[in-house]
């Protein structure tokens, strides 16, 4: 009874304190970003905390509907973070088991993201604007190039979920695979997890519209991905909006990050801050790739996605090696 | 040795050869000059350490000497030997190919998946001993994507490094293939190589200046 | 007995209202129409309760009516997965009567009264002759809505009718052979004298291989003609773009599907006649040819700017998705990995309901715009939400599922595939498991591109503001009642099966069970396979009632906010290119937004693009419109038939009409015959 006891208030703290991250903490990756790059330029930049700040004062200030939208213009920023939050509810942070694991999750994560990308793709159509269409279309685009990449990542996962024979018939799932990682997994599976990190670091890149997909600072609509096709929110909108980005940031980074420092601590303390570092490590390394490289021309972008594509699938081929299913064969 | 340390020999060398998979990506994917002569120099580096992995963690003086040259040479004179070649010349640093860049990755790509499939199933002397699985599939995959630079890229330079390319891929198969290949030989193809590239290094020098460009699709009509 | 007389009672009226049509010009013309369409749905409402019936109680159906050919027989077998199919048809059948009735023409009403008993015969027929009396009777219906409709731009095949009426015999063709080679490998005799001519006996034994390949072939020709799988799917543009919106809603909601039903089905019942040793080719064949056609659906519907062409081709894609799940069940059979097997014929059986309904609403939707701006180029469309609220919600919820978006229903069925593949990596053994990765890989694609796709059509089609006059004045007041309901029920159903796939999976259980027992696997679903399912549909509604869970909380979230603030409404934000008048034609169109993917799509398929270039700084007027022709079309059977047109026409004197000429001809064949009896 007691043992049961502890075990369910155990559990609820890490669901909470897994809400806490997932719900509290992304702005502040952001900032950490933004500040990190006006650093590099010299400049001394926005405090951590400035996203907070942004995000209270645009959910304080009054809306501008325009009249060309309808409900979908309403409803994609609620869609645009619900399905954030709710992809985020499946991968595993801070050295958790995610609060929703079921065998075949990893699809259904890959799912729920790209139903927020739809939402901001019909919303920016909504508006009737050319700009706006033009980011959409880029968007859409290009998000569908880059499926088949998540894809073969989801794949190499999965199967490393299952490579350990003692531990076969472990479910389908993004917990049940990065749930067993441990850092000497990186030894037994280290060359299937480097091009797997690389692949997975540049869909990063690419579905959070960063640099060189994409430039989040950017001033001029014709260059624009993600930022031109939220032109037409304000107020609460747009905070919504900005802020469901920044969970995606995050939720991709955990995942990242859950698989370069598998590591679990003893205590839970020890790996939340372990988790909220490894992030920031990402975050410079999202950074660096702003501050070190320009905006790639938009026809060059397939090229790169292709070449992720290509890791991708090598990744998926030196799992199969490494788990030992090309051996036996007549030598 | 134990078992723990045969497991790290063993995926360190894997993570060796995907390395040398990533490069030869990087290198059909790059447009710039200068970079695809230092990613080829670093593969040839990374198979450099070949060797010493190869033996097992137990040093011998002629696999290190033979490493440490291989080092030397691939990794730093001939990269050097080459980018001074061109220096002088009004070389563009941007890359010239027949076709552009999504394709070339996508051919890439193609080679990839048949360097694969044919390396994986191929049938290897049962007397060799098992290294690893990636070995042969990623020596194939090398030498494709040399020949995959040759066709494509139309600078002299590029030529020379999709040779080069090859060479990294025909060193890894000579490592699949013969274990014991006495030092002298392996010594002597690093000599030649060598001297290859030096050769080329002064020919491209001439040519730059007579020509004042390094396009080998225009340097067709010098045939005869 | 009661399906029996219910089909009676539909082809006679069927049949009598399209003689009404061109006979008939009494006063009594309203009451006989309302009469007998009353008495065609009440046949339908019979034959759905005999099947939701079979269904409940898991018993065949077996009975045999009068004939009146000296060969074949009225032998029928409804089982479950038929009751299953027929049930689907009459409720799918049935909405779309009901959203015609009162509009169209006695001639289309009847020939979609007599289309669908003849599918229901298509399904419950044991006997080849009854099958293909019911299959042609079926593709005649079909020609009704190709009439005196072509296109002066569209040179291939310059007419729908003729691509409509090619495709159909070609099929029709490949199924005259391949339906009586298998009843007689079945065991089905039949001589002079004539008499039944069953085709669903067991096959005791493996054939040899040129004929189990080659009636491999002439099924996947037959029946997947219709269907429109790639190869045989050249068809698809030029038909759907020349018939009005409800064909699209006949052709891909019911015929295509029942093919595609009768086609697995089949390729089922052959597995012994390939045998062990051949079914993982044929597996892999299959998931081949499901990949190429998803692809090459989505290579036509992202090249191409009209409503009824897009959803046409989209279906193709679905079909590649459906094959590309049946390869994996058989390959599963191959491999004996029955859990494999089960999740893949889930995801087929649930797919082909959930198609059916998200691509029957999308039809019925766009049938409604089309008679209010009475076109379905998205160039000339915008901004119909705010207009027709209602049809919009309805294409928008249809267009969302087939993007496979979370919690609506066609997302459901293709977890279900992928499932099944994720499992098939590790269970299939060397060449199925990497294929399984490669199906894998290109579902995602395809699952990205019908996004784009989807997104294009509904964001461009009903978002925005109106790019035309046509498109402004439409208005939902003008539809009938029953349009507005029918496009409700629909939506409700496609968020309710997206919410609640469990629903889904108690109507195709049985069938799934079917299906397993004929591959070979006597238990059926298994318990392990059955509670795999059960809780990954469970959890799956989870997920979705914690997104609506969300959303909600999020909107009272906002609402709050809103109500201290101020809401303004104002022109879309310009930039400041200060754009007012003219902003609706500055819009993005059809054209800018499929660009980059057409780009793509030009270049890396065989799908032949007609991307209009702008090669100087200051170009002449021109007519900028998105246009592409089937590779297949293109490159193969147009010089094919071509060719047949340009030197078969020399054999015409053979036909002259020279009762000399006959008579020597017949001397000949005398001959001929006599040599060959006296050589063999």
């Amino acid at each position: 009874m007691m043992a049961e006891f502890a075990w369910l208030a155990e559990t609820l703290m890490q669901r909470t304190i897994q809400m806490f991250i997932l719900i509290v903490l992304p702005p502040m990756f952001i900032g950490i970003i933004v500040k990190l790059k006006a650093v590099a330029a010299g400049r001394k930049g926005p405090p951590i905390w400035q996203p907070y700040l942004d995000l209270a004062r645009l959910s304080r200030k009054g809306v501008v509907y325009s009249t060309a939208t309808g409900q979908v213009f309403r409803w994609a920023p609620l869609l645009v973070v619900a399905s954030s939050i709710t992809a985020g509810l499946i991968v595993p942070m801070a050295g958790f088991t995610a609060p929703i694991h079921f065998s075949g999750d990893l699809i259904v994560f890959a799912y729920v993201l790209a139903l927020g990308r739809l939402a901001i793709i019909l919303a920016s159509l909504d508006t009737g604007s050319a700009f706006e269409g033009m980011g959409a279309s880029r968007e859409a685009s290009f998000a569908a190039l880059a499926e088949p990449t998540m894809f073969l990542i989801l794949v190499s996962l999965g199967l490393l979920g299952h490579a350990d024979p003692h531990k076969f018939g472990v479910e389908w799932s993004l917990t049940g695979t990065l749930a067993q990682m441990e850092m000497i997994t990186w030894a037994h599976y280290g060359p299937a997890l480097l091009p797997l990190s690389f692949a997975l670091f540049v869909l990063i890149l690419l579905e959070n519209s960063r640099v060189p997909f994409d430039d989040p600072t950017t001033h001029l609509e014709l260059t624009m991905i993600h930022e031109v096709m939220i032109l037409d929110h304000s107020g609460p909108d747009l905070a919504l909006m900005e802020y469901g980005a920044a969970v995606k940031l995050l939720v991709f980074q955990s995942l990242l990050g859950r698989i370069i420092f598998p590591h679990h601590f003893e205590s839970q303390w020890a790996d939340v801050v372990t988790f909220v570092i490894k992030i920031g490590v990402l975050s410079v390394c999202v950074t660096a790739v702003e501050v070190g490289m320009a905006r790639l021309k938009m026809n060059r972008i397939p090229g790169i996605l292709l070449g992720a594509f290509i890791l991708a699938a090598l990744s998926v081929v030196v799992m199969l090696v490494e788990m030992g299913e090309f051996r036996g064969l007549p030598s | 040795m134990n078992s723990m340390d045969e497991v790290l020999l063993h995926e360190f060398i894997d993570i060796l050869l995907v390395a040398v998979l990533i490069l030869d990506l990087l290198i059909v994917a790059t447009r710039k000059l200068k970079s695809s002569v230092w990613m080829n120099a670093s593969q040839a580096a990374l198979l450099g350490l070949m060797p010493l992995l190869l033996t097992g963690g137990e040093l011998e003086f002629h696999v290190v000497l033979m490493s440490v040259a291989i080092l030397v040479v691939r990794g730093l004179v001939i990269p050097f030997v080459l980018l001074r070649s061109v220096r002088s010349a009004p070389v563009s640093v941007e890359l010239r190919s027949l076709v552009d860049q999504a394709t070339a990755v996508s051919l890439a790509a193609v080679l990839f998946g048949l360097s694969f499939a044919l390396g994986i199933n191929l049938p290897l002397p049962a007397a060799i001993p098992h290294f690893s699985d990636l070995l042969v599939p990623t020596a194939l995959t090398t030498i494709m994507i040399g020949l995959l630079l040759l066709v494509i890229r139309t600078q002299a330079l590029m030529q020379v490094i999709g040779y080069l390319t090859i060479e990294n891929g025909i060193f890894l198969i000579g490592l699949a293939l013969v274990r014991e290949t006495p030092v002298v030989v392996e010594l002597g193809i690093l000599l030649d190589v060598f001297v290859g590239v030096f050769v080329m290094g002064i020919v491209l020098f001439h040519i730059s200046q007579a020509f004042e460009h390094l396009d080998t699709t225009e340097l067709s009509s010098l045939r005869d | 007995m009661i399906i029996q007389v219910a089909w009676s009672i539909s082809f006679i009226a069927g049949l009598s209202l399209i003689a009404l049509s061109i006979f008939a010009n009494t006063a009594l013309r309203p009451q006989l129409r309302r009469i007998l369409l009353s008495a065609a749905a009440a046949s339908m409402v019979m034959a759905a309760v005999v099947s939701v019936r079979t269904l409940a109680s898991g018993s065949a159906v077996e009975f045999t009516g009068p004939w009146f050919l000296p060969i074949g027989s009225c032998a029928m077998r409804i089982g479950v997965s038929e009751a299953m199919m027929l049930l689907l048809v009459n409720l799918f059948g049935g909405l779309i009567l009901a959203s015609l009735w009162r509009e169209e023409s006695e001639l289309d009403l009847g020939a979609l009264i007599v289309l669908i008993p003849a599918l229901g015969v298509c399904l419950a027929a044991r006997d080849v002759i009854l099958f293909l009396i019911a299959w042609e009777t079926m593709a005649l219906c079909g020609v009704v809505w190709q009439r005196g409709r072509s296109l002066p731009e569209d040179h291939y095949f310059g007419h729908g009718l003729w691509a409509y009426l090619a495709s159909a015999n070609l099929a029709t063709g490949c199924l005259m052979v391949a339906l009586p080679l298998l009843a007689k490998l079945g065991g089905a005799e039949f001589g002079p004298a004539g008499g039944p001519l069953l085709w669903d006996g067991h096959f005791a034994s493996e054939a040899n291989p040129v004929t189990a390949w080659g009636l491999v072939f002439l099924v996947l020709a037959g029946f997947g003609t219709k269907a429109g799988l790639f190869p045989f799917h050249v068809w698809i543009r030029t038909v759907y773009r020349n018939a009005p919106a409800h064909f699209g809603a006949i052709s891909s909601g019911l015929m295509a599907k029942v093919s595609l039903f009768l086609l697995i089905r089949t390729l089922i019942r052959m597995i012994p006649l390939l045998g062990p040793e051949r079914l993982p080719w044929l597996a892999g064949l299959l998931m081949l040819i499901g990949m190429a056609t998803g692809l090459a659906g989505l290579a036509g519907a992202l090249t191409s700017a009209r409503i009824k062409v897009i959803l046409g081709y989209s279906s193709m894609e679905n079909v590649g998705i459906i094959l590309i799940g049946t390869g994996l069940a058989f390959w599963g059979v191959a491999r004996e990995a029955w859990v494999v097997t089960t999740f893949a014929f889930v995801g087929v059986w649930f797919h082909i309901l959930n198609h059916m309904l998200a691509k029957t609403c999308l039809f019925l939707a766009s049938r409604n715009i089309i008679q209010q701006s009475s076109t379905d180029d998205l160039a000339r469309l915008g901004g119909l939400h705010l207009r027709m609220p209602v049809t919009a919600a309805a294409f928008g919820a249809g267009a969302l599922a087939l993007s496979a978006m979370v919690p609506l229903n066609a997302f459901n069925s293709e977890l279900m595939i992928y499932d099944g593949l994720f499992r098939g990596v590790l269970a299939l053994g060397p060449v199925g498991r990497d294929l399984a990765i490669v199906a894998i890989a290109v579902l995602g694609l395809m699952g990205g591109l019908a996004a784009a796709c989807f997104t294009g059509v509904w964001g461009l089609g009903f978002l925005g503001n109106p790019r035309t006059a046509a498109a402004e004045k439409v208005s939902e007041a003008e539809l009938s009642p029953e349009n507005r309901w029918i496009a409700k029920f629909m939506t409700f159903a496609i968020i309710v099966l997206g919410i609640l796939p469990i629903l889904g999976y108690f109507v195709v259980r049985r069938a799934v069970a079917e299906s397993l027992v004929n591959s070979g696997y006597a238990e059926g679903i298994s318990r392990q396979a059955d509670s795999d399912v059960r809780s990954l549909l469970l959890w799956l509604s989870l997920v979705a009632s914690l997104l609506f869970m969300l959303l909600l909380g999020l909107k009272r979230w906002r609402d709050r906010r809103l109500n201290a603030a101020t809401i303004d409404s104002g022109l879309t934000w310009d930039c400041g290119f200060g754009y007012t008048d003219s902003f609706a034609r500055g819009q993005y169109g059809p054209l800018s937004y499929f660009d980059p993917l057409s780009a793509y799509v030009s270049k890396w398929t065989w799908q032949k693009v007609h991307r209009p270039e702008i090669r100087e700084p200051f170009p002449a007027k021109m007519r900028v419109r998105i246009e592409s022709v089937d590779g297949m079309l293109h490159y193969v059977y147009d010089p094919i038939f071509r060719f047949v047109g340009k030197y078969m026409s020399r054999l015409r004197w053979i036909q002259a009409g020279s009762i000399q000429l006959y008579l020597a001809m017949m001397a000949l064949t005398l001959v001929a015959m006599l040599a060959w009896v006296a050589v063999l």
